[in-house]
């Protein structure tokens, strides 16, 4: 099986040239640096230094570059994507090619996330350091990476989405970076209120969780309570938290959820920004094609379409599609 | 593989766009022979590139329909997509991208195994004379070798029909002469080529058909000689011989065909003084309306000779696609 061509040429053109590794030694020497005054800080503060916790601070601060890093990254990967060819003016040779619409945007989306990936990846031994100092363990490691890994994807698909809903790439990335902004910045605070305001006279557990759900949607957000509360005692773990303040209530951890909701949602904008690609390729409905036909009838054209028969519903689209194929007109 | 079996590559019955209330393309009936190169000439604005995306399946028809190799626009998308090769009116580079690679991509996507890829690649390359530009980047290319590129794009997905939008504009002189001769040699290899241009002179000397069109309605649909007969059922001989106005009036008169002569004020002609006067008269030039087919003038002409009238030029004034147009489009054109 061939590689998606897609995939070929956006790589191509994303790896060739100086930039991207560029990027990656700026994205990588940034993380060093400042895990490096984080670490000469411990140092200089006895009690830091003797807690044990070294190790836990340093993993923290990179999964916070990282974050920052990638959350601009993925996003602004993909706003091009399809505006550009609009823009580029190869929109429509690259639509009449054999490739399909889902094609196209997978394409679009992989070669953007193996970069964004190959940005995790470079960090890796960077957080296995952390480990080895000591106060994180290699599975809160691993479940940064899937949860940054996820990240990734929902806001390249939001790029992605956006890429395909406005014309030009100033308009995609305007939206999409604004869309991100306010779910990093103003989502957690909103979600604050709404909690504080609800649980004045409500059920407490139902405005947890409905509070827990809406605030695993920002990652920053996500990440920062799974981390917390997976170390506020034995009740909770790595991918179950019991709720703070509440009798009994366990929830999965936040980052968990993103995850989950992510990916949903990732699925859903993919699925619409395929819709949205190329209209003219999907084939008729049965109702569009019934409506079509009728229409040229009505319109006193002679049409050779065969009394289709009214029982065997499954089979009448492809009966219908077939028909419609098969037409003639004459004048 | 074309499922045609009436020899047409193209065929558009009722073919119709609308944009919300106006009316891009009206009830278009087209048919476009296999093998024929196929002049879609009309002003900015007339419809020509609407009907090119229907027909690339960029555009979904309003009504109607269109069958490209057989296959429909409408119900058939994919297979259509098969049976072209389509080029806007506008070159769209990828940067980063040679030569090769932008083929190669292309070829990629119209699902043509790797392993043939190089050579068609090369040979593709060689037929547009840019061999030599192989590695180079394609936004380094001259906007001449941009087209004649695309135009090798057109081809990897060896196509039945090649739809070229406007492909000569904005090019330099030179650059339209070796489009034209490129585009002259994919007819003679057997494609079938619809290729729109405003531009009437780019044209006139590579189209077998023509299609005239204008806000939306095809105005005439054939050979060049069929709208030629169509829209000046009369010719117009030039004649030029030595005898006095009278007589060579008269003399052409009498012959069966003629609807009128005119008798042209022209520059003194370059008659050797020789001949001047040693038949027939003065030099005279004649501009004759002439309802008749070949065998008819040939008998004009024999019928001059036979009364002692030295004939020494004997043309059809041609008319060419501007005129043409000019016909056709006449009362419609703003």
């Amino acid at each position: 099986m061939e590689i998606n061509p897609i995939i070929v040429k956006e790589l191509r053109g994303r790896m060739r040239g100086a930039r991207a590794t560029i990027t990656i030694s700026i994205h990588l020497i940034a993380i060093t640096v400042i895990m490096m005054l984080t670490y000469a800080n411990i140092y200089s503060s006895q009690s830091l230094a003797q807690s044990g916790t070294t190790g836990r601070i340093l993993y923290y601060v990179i999964m916070g570059v990282q974050l920052l890093t990638l959350t601009v990254i993925s996003v602004t990967s993909t706003t091009s994507a399809i505006s550009s060819e609009r823009e580029k003016q190869t929109y429509d040779v690259l639509l009449v090619t054999l490739l399909s619409p889902r094609q196209i945007i997978l394409g679009k989306l992989t070669a953007a996330l193996a970069y964004c990936f190959l940005l995790i990846l470079v960090a890796v031994p960077l957080e296995v350091l952390t480990v080895m100092i000591g106060g994180v363990g290699l599975d809160e490691v691993l479940v940064g990476n899937v949860a940054l890994a996820v990240m990734s994807i929902f806001y390249g698909v939001i790029g992605l989405y956006c890429s395909t809903v406005f014309r030009t790439s100033g308009g995609a990335n305007g939206a999409a970076i604004g869309f991100v902004i306010f779910l990093a910045v103003f989502w957690p605070p909103l979600i604050g209120l709404f909690s504080a305001t609800a649980r004045l006279g409500a059920d407490s557990d139902t405005i947890w969780v409905i509070a827990w759900v809406l605030l695993s949607l920002s990652p920053g957000a996500a990440f920062i309570t799974s981390f917390g509360v997976s170390n506020l005692g034995r009740d909770s773990n790595l991918l179950i938290a019991k709720v703070p303040g509440s009798r009994d209530l366990y929830l999965l951890q936040p980052w968990l959820m993103f995850c989950i909701i992510a990916l949903l949602i990732s699925v859903l904008l993919l699925n619409r920004a395929t819709r949205r690609l190329y209209p003219s390729d999907r084939p008729l409905s049965q109702k569009e094609l019934r409506a079509r036909i009728t229409e040229q009838a009505d319109g006193g054209r002679k049409i050779a379409v065969a009394q289709l028969p009214a029982s065997s519903p499954a089979s009448k689209a492809k009966q219908l599609a077939h028909a419609c194929a098969q037409e003639s007109f004459s004048t | 593989m074309s499922q045609t079996t009436t020899g047409l590559v193209v065929e558009t019955t009722h073919l119709s766009k609308t944009y919300g209330p106006f009316l891009a393309v009206r009830d278009l009936n087209m048919n476009i022979a296999a093998g024929s190169i196929y002049g879609f000439i009309g002003p900015n604005g007339a419809g020509k590139t609407t009907t090119m995306r229907m027909l690339a399946t960029l555009l979904r028809p309003s009504d109607g329909d269109a069958r490209v190799g057989g296959y429909s626009v409408v119900s058939n998308p994919k297979a259509v997509k098969r049976q072209i090769g389509y080029m806007p009116d506008f070159f769209g580079v990828y940067d980063n991208m040679k030569t090769w690679e932008y083929l190669d991509f292309f070829a990629a996507s119209y699902k043509v195994p790797a392993s043939r890829r190089v050579g068609m690649i090369d040979d593709l390359l060689n037929l547009v004379d840019l061999g030599h530009k192989k590695n180079d980047y394609v936004d380094a290319l001259s906007r001449g070798m941009k087209q004649r590129l695309s135009i090798a794009r057109t081809l990897v997905s060896e196509p039945t029909l090649l739809i070229l939008d406007e492909p000569a504009s904005g090019l330099d002189p030179r650059a339209r002469i070796e489009l034209r001769e490129l585009l002259k040699e994919l007819g003679r290899l057997g494609k079938t080529i619809l290729i729109s241009s405003h531009i009437l002179s780019e044209l006139a000397e590579m189209c077998t058909h023509i299609g005239i069109i204008e806000r939306g309605v095809l105005l005439a649909s054939g050979s060049v000689q069929e709208i030629l007969q169509r829209v000046q059922p009369i010719r117009v001989l030039l004649l030029r011989l030595l005898a006095d106005p009278g007589t060579a009036v008269a003399t052409v008169q009498g012959v069966a065909g003629v609807v009128g002569v005119d008798v042209v004020d022209e520059p003194a002609s370059p008659i050797p003084p020789a001949a001047e006067g040693a038949a027939g008269g003065p030099p005279l030039s004649l501009r004759v309306r002439f309802d008749g087919d070949e065998r008819a003038m040939g008998l004009l002409l024999w019928r001059l000779v036979q009364v002692g009238l030295p004939v020494y030029s004997f043309s059809e004034e041609v008319s060419n696609l501007e005129d043409i147009f000019l016909q056709v489009t006449k009362g419609l054109v703003d």
